[in-house]
């Protein structure tokens, strides 16, 4: 179904209300069909025609309800409920108003363009229903969309902290970083980093409390410090093996789009999809020993997450893009529906 | 040598000896010190001071700044080594008005003692380990007592030679310390007594053991003077040639207020108090949180005059608001004078006053005026002055049926088998109970009312009415706090809270319906206040269970050994909420006295009589009232009714245990663990028709200042994301500390912050959710041509429900789905399990 749970409830007596009104319109105009040919300058069309242009002018006023948050001007779920179904019903009565006919080069692309903007409505709408769902299950770790590079500078900042902690400073013949710790700290600028603990009972490390807003501070106070046990277990080739690694794939998978030159490596990353992802860190946890896998997993969790992002960022952009087509449009329709009605009146 | 073999001796304290010559480290701190150990907490030591016997223990529970009893990660006591300083408070001051003839300066009894001025100096006499007795001058402070200890204070009678001699070194110290930080202006002032209210202790001293000041035998080093000012905090001034180094400041900064900004810098006479790393004070990380200023015991730290201009400015508008309030009852705010020539708040610092103008108003009320009413929250308690209230508590709380939980219906069914068999009380002189209501007098015995409100932030548990011209002193949060910081006003506020919780939470719970007065009675003088902090557990699952306990601050959890995780089973918090019963533990009593009644329902769970059924763990800081097993017995033997209520609530709470399922577990204990049983109104998206359109958070922001109070991220329960925007938490832990009082809850649910805000952050730090956010300047100035101005640097916002542009909270408003919603965290509950089971 395409209404979202308990939605009829409110959207039930709009599409009644919807569909009364093209109920009447239609026998408007079977009215007319009886002494003239139903046109647009018939009595019925023309009444009809004003309902429709009424409503598409109830449409466009969606767009500035929607910038004066600010004021009580009716909730704006309500408007977005008659948006929708006096918009469906604008279609067929505009066309019962044209008589089922489409008229000359003007009018024949003020319909389309109606079409157009009714279409986009539609499509808009199947992917407001679906899409949130869809993260709803698939992206747990989604977070604002504006502060995903922010999110993944923080992990950024916090894989590196983690791994100097477990397995000691980079070593000299590890690659280079795509930046110096400090130019990170510069971009991060002003917040904090909290020291690194970890949860007991989950290999995941903690996220920082700059990073999860509404995270809550742990009252109890089972804490336990990450890494002392780790790093007596880790050997060398471990600690540089993991440092290379992190070096030259992860960190600039996740500063795409950070940092210019970490977006270039990323592109051909074998870590860019979830698969490769997983495949690729298992490798690596072969070619490492046992101890280093609660480290491995600690990584692989900021790339998955980074993966999510990249997956919301999609998400959100089918979610939002349509609108400004739907609104560009429909504005462009108000404008020549305006010019319709004057050239109308004008030879009536 | 006797002193090291004193020193290996893990019993016994380090002498005077050892602790006057080394062993100190750079803060001052002695090094190396015996603890005191659990059993010193009943170890009886007899001591004479001023030739009067007293027995104290050898040590005393450590408390923190509010009193309030410290315990180990065990759940223990902590001992802190019982001083002389204690031992003459204990002989000496008895009520508030008493005043320990022992001189303090560089101490506070709320401060962990350092000892660095002296001038608490008392004489002792003890007996060494060699048999010898020595005489000793030490500081009181800091020295411990010892069995057989002679202690001579400024106060002897019989020892005038003594007394002579205590005066003299105490006078050398004032005198030196008065010739190197007090001007020649101050001196000469001196001549005259200084104010009752002086709040510089240095001047009152000087005046006290010096008696010339004008003429001082010791001249003054060569630096002073020259030591300078720090003026760049809009907030707080120093003047560093008035500080005597005695560390009040930086033990407050730090110790009370956790903020590690101040500290001492350098050596010898050039030594300062420091903010960070020696910054001026503007751009050290101080928070302007003004401790460190209510602590100083001179004018070295001073609040500048505007910010007691703008706390005056506040007073007046707060007269102005509850005059309009209640035009009939005469309100007038008190100056800090007037304050401090009332007994109890002697042991106020002058400074907190100024900077808390209006905390503290005089109300003159007629009779038949209301003080408060039953259920409105207030951040205000009342210090009775002089006349007669009537306290009435309703019984059954017409609110409370509408609780949507599965444990409503239960309540219920508790409510109506009881209420319907409630025997007519006596009604003695003072007390009285009908179906309705509960009913009895207070007068300025009680000292205090309404503080459960103020301490709480709960809602008022009853209305007050005056039934004879009757005057209050109505006291915010903090100022309670300042009071509950000197033991004497804290004695006698505890015993009234003692009286007053028992008699609320006792008569209000449903389980003691069927009590008599005299039963009431019994019960209140049986009990014992105890508090728990947070994640402590208060007994666990298996244990012998021989206690019931009620709540009457904070929450606690359940929870159950599933396998090997502990399973959360269900919360409960104190029975002034809505619908909370607020006792628990009855039901290892109950089954333990009659294990024959209750049998079916113990083999069901397959649990032994008596035994703990799960395990209770304060969730945050709790406070409880524990009623021995003993106790219940007896009620129960003789009033049929209470014991078929009793055995009631245990049957149905066996056979919920029995029948409850794990999948619930997990759903409560994710409820608890994300603290939603505390809040009154969540704002949470459905994340299946939320488009992340971001209209909430925008709306916000359009609404407020450009600046949005909600960040559309935070933790998700089920198919909801719980949005970090103020809950209105029943218990909002943000109002705890507030410095000036500027974070408040008044009438309704919100969370309300008002300008004058100094912008400490200690809001945002205390709210668990991350749900207060500081805005403001960051560089803590502001440019006026080229000058820079000082500024507040930041100030708290948080969501205060739009309560401020007229309600309707514009994130739901402006929501263009079915997305956003206000709902407590109960009705979230039942939101979600109807679409899990639909
Ligand atoms: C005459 C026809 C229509 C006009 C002139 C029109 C115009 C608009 C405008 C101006 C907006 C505001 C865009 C913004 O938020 O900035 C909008 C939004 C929207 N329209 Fe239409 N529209 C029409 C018909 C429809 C129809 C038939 C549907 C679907 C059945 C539809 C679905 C939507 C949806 C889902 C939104 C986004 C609401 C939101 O998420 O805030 N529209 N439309
Ligand atoms: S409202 Fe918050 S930030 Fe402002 S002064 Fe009070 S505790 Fe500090
Ligand atoms: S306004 Fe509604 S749909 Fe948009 S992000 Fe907020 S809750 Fe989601
Ligand atoms: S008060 Fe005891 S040494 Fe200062």
């Amino acid at each position: 179904m395409l209404l979202a749970r308990k939605m009829h409830l409110h959207y039930g007596p709009i599409a009644l209300a919807s569909l009364l009104i093209l109920g009447g319109g239609l026998w408007q105009y079977s009215l007319g069909t009886n002494e003239d040919p139903a046109s647009g300058s018939s009595p019925a069309g023309l009444v009809v025609g004003s309902i429709a242009a009424g409503i598409i002018l109830f449409e466009l006023l969606l767009w500035p309800r929607k910038r004066l948050r600010k004021y009580k001007l009716g909730r704006t779920k309500f408007w977005v409920a008659y948006h929708l179904w006096l918009g469906l019903a604008c279609g067929p009565l505009a066309f019962i108003h044209s008589g089922f006919r489409f008229g000359g080069t003007f009018t024949t692309f003020l319909m389309a363009l109606l079409v157009l903007v009714l279409a986009s409505g539609v499509f808009g709408w199947v992917m407001q229903v679906f899409i949130p769902r869809w993260m709803l299950g698939n992206l747990p770790q989604e977070t604002i969309p504006s502060q995903i590079d922010d999110v993944s500078l923080l992990s950024a900042l916090e894989n590196r902290q983690m791994l100097t902690v477990t397995l000691g400073p980079k070593p000299p013949n590890t690659g280079k970083l795509v930046v110096l710790d400090d130019q990170l700290d510069a971009l991060k600028s002003g917040r904090s980093l909290p020291s690194m603990t970890l949860d007991p009972t989950t290999p995941a490390i903690q996220k920082s409390k700059a990073i999860v807003v509404g995270a809550l501070q742990r009252r109890d106070p089972q804490r336990v410090s990450f890494g002392q046990e780790l790093a007596d277990d880790l050997n060398a080739s471990d600690r540089s093996e993991i440092w290379k690694q992190y070096t030259l794939v992860v960190e600039p998978f996740l500063l795409r789009n950070v940092i210019s030159k970490s977006t270039q490596v990323a592109s051909r990353s074998p870590i860019r999809n979830l698969q490769g992802a997983q495949e690729w860190f298992k490798n690596l946890q072969t070619s490492c020993s046992d101890s280093a896998n609660p480290i491995l997993i600690a990584l692989q969790s900021t790339v998955e997450q980074r993966l999510q992002f990249d997956a919301q960022r999609m998400a959100h952009a089918w979610l939002h893009r349509w609108i400004a087509f739907h609104a560009g449009i429909s504005v462009m329709l108000g404008v020549l529906l305006l010019v319709h009605i004057i050239q109308s009146l004008r030879y009536m | 040598m006797a002193s090291n073999q004193e020193l290996l001796d893990g019993n016994e304290y380090i002498s005077a000896r050892e602790e006057a010559l080394f062993a100190r480290d750079v803060d001052g701190q002695l090094i190396r010190r015996a603890d005191a150990s659990l059993t010193d907490l009943e170890l009886d030591v007899r001591i004479t001071i001023d030739g009067q016997a007293i027995v104290v223990k050898k040590a005393v529970p450590l408390r923190n700044s509010q009193g309030v009893v410290l315990v180990n990660d065990r759940g223990e006591v902590i001992p802190r080594p019982t001083t002389i300083y204690d031992a003459v408070t204990r002989m000496y001051v008895r009520s508030v008005e008493d005043i320990n003839p022992v001189p303090i300066l560089c101490h506070r009894e709320h401060l962990q003692p350092v000892g660095v001025c002296r001038v608490c100096m008392v004489e002792i006499q003890e007996q060494r380990k060699s048999g010898r007795v020595k005489k000793d001058l030490v500081s009181a402070c800091t020295y411990h007592v010892k069995e057989g200890m002679v202690i001579t204070t400024l106060a002897s009678q019989e020892n005038p030679k003594t007394v002579e001699v205590l005066k003299d070194s105490v006078g050398v110290i004032v005198e030196l310390l008065a010739s190197e930080h007090l001007s020649q202006q101050d001196r000469e002032n001196l001549v005259n007594a200084p104010k009752r209210y002086e709040p510089n202790e240095l001047k009152k001293l000087v005046h006290r053991f010096v008696p010339n000041p004008t003429q001082l035998r010791y001249p003054p080093s060569e630096l002073a003077g020259k030591r300078g000012l720090d003026s760049s905090s809009e907030i707080i001034s120093v003047d560093h040639d008035a500080c005597i180094l005695c560390q009040r400041c930086t033990r407050a900064c730090n110790e009370i207020k956790h903020n590690d900004v101040m500290a001492r810098d350098g050596k010898g006479y050039p030594t300062k108090i420091a903010f960070d790393t020696n910054l001026p004070m503007l751009e050290s990380s101080c928070v302007s949180c003004g401790e460190c200023v209510i602590s100083c015991p001179t004018d070295a730290l001073q609040f500048r005059p505007l910010v007691i201009e703008k706390q005056i400015a506040k007073l007046s508008d707060d007269l102005h608001l509850t005059q309009s309030k209640s035009s009939k009852n005469s309100t007038e705010v008190l100056s800090p004078e007037q304050m401090l020539d009332i007994p109890i708040f002697n042991g106020i610092p002058y400074k907190f006053l100024q900077f808390n103008g209006g905390a503290c108003v005089r109300r003159v009320l007629q009779p038949g005026d209301v003080l408060c009413k039953e259920g409105e929250y207030g951040s205000t308690a009342f210090l009775i002055q002089r006349g007669k209230f009537e306290i009435q508590i309703s019984r059954s709380r017409s609110k409370a049926a509408k609780k949507p939980t599965e444990r409503k219906g239960f309540f219920n069914r508790i409510f109506s088998s009881s209420s319907t068999g409630i025997a007519t009380l006596a009604t003695g002189s003072d007390h009285s109970n009908t179906n309705q209501e509960t009913r009895f007098f207070r007068g300025p015995e009680d000292v205090i009312l309404g503080e459960m409100a103020c301490l709480n932030r709960s809602p008022r548990s009853a209305t007050v009415v005056a039934v004879e011209e009757s005057e209050v002193i109505e006291i915010g949060s903090n100022v309670l706090y300042m009071l509950q910081r000197n033991s004497a006003s804290l004695k006698l506020l505890n015993e009234a809270y003692r009286r007053h919780a028992l008699n609320s939470n006792l008569s209000r719970t449903p389980l003691c319906r069927s009590l008599s007065v005299a039963e009431l009675d019994r019960l209140a003088q049986g009990v014992e206040l105890i508090s728990v902090e947070p994640g402590q557990p208060i007994f666990k699952e298996g244990e012998i269970g021989d206690e019931v306990y009620m709540i009457r601050l904070g929450y606690v959890k359940f929870s159950r050994m599933q396998g090997m995780r502990d399973q959360v089973i269900t919360y409960m918090g104190p029975p002034n909420i809505e619908g909370e019963i607020g006792v628990f533990g009855e039901v290892a009593v109950l089954s333990k006295l009659y294990e024959s009644e209750l049998a079916d329902e113990l083999q069901a769970l397959n649990f032994p009589a008596g035994v703990r059924t799960s395990s209770c763990t304060a969730l945050d800081h709790v406070e409880l009232v524990r009623i021995q097993g003993t106790l219940i017995r007896e009620l129960t033997e003789t009033n049929s009714e209470f014991r078929k209520t009793l055995l009631d609530r245990a049957e149905s709470l066996l056979r919920r245990d029995a029948k409850r399922e794990v999948s619930e577990s997990t759903f409560k204990a994710n409820f608890v663990a994300q603290g939603l049983y505390n809040a009154q109104s969540l704002l949470v998206l459905d994340l299946e028709s939320c488009t992340r359109c971001d209209e909430c958070s925008k709306a916000c922001a359009d609404a407020h200042e450009g600046q949005t109070r909600l960040v559309r991220d935070g933790l998700r329960f089920e198919n909801f994301l719980v949005a970090t925007s103020c809950r209105s938490c029943t218990d909002p832990y943000c109002l705890v500390g507030c410095p000036v009082n500027a974070i408040f809850r008044e009438g309704d649910k919100e969370i309300v912050i008002e300008d004058h805000c100094i912008g400490c952050g200690q809001c945002a730090t205390n709210c668990p959710y991350g749900n207060i956010t500081m805005y403001g300047h960051q560089d803590g100035y502001r440019l006026e041509g080229n000058q820079k101005v000082p500024v507040v640097r930041q100030r708290a916002t948080t969501c205060d429900q739009c309560k401020s542009i007229g309600g309707t909270p514009r994130c739901v408003y402006a929501c263009p789905h079915e997305a956003a919603f206000r709902m407590s965290g109960e009705q979230l509950t039942t939101v979600v399990s109807e679409r899990t089971t639909s």
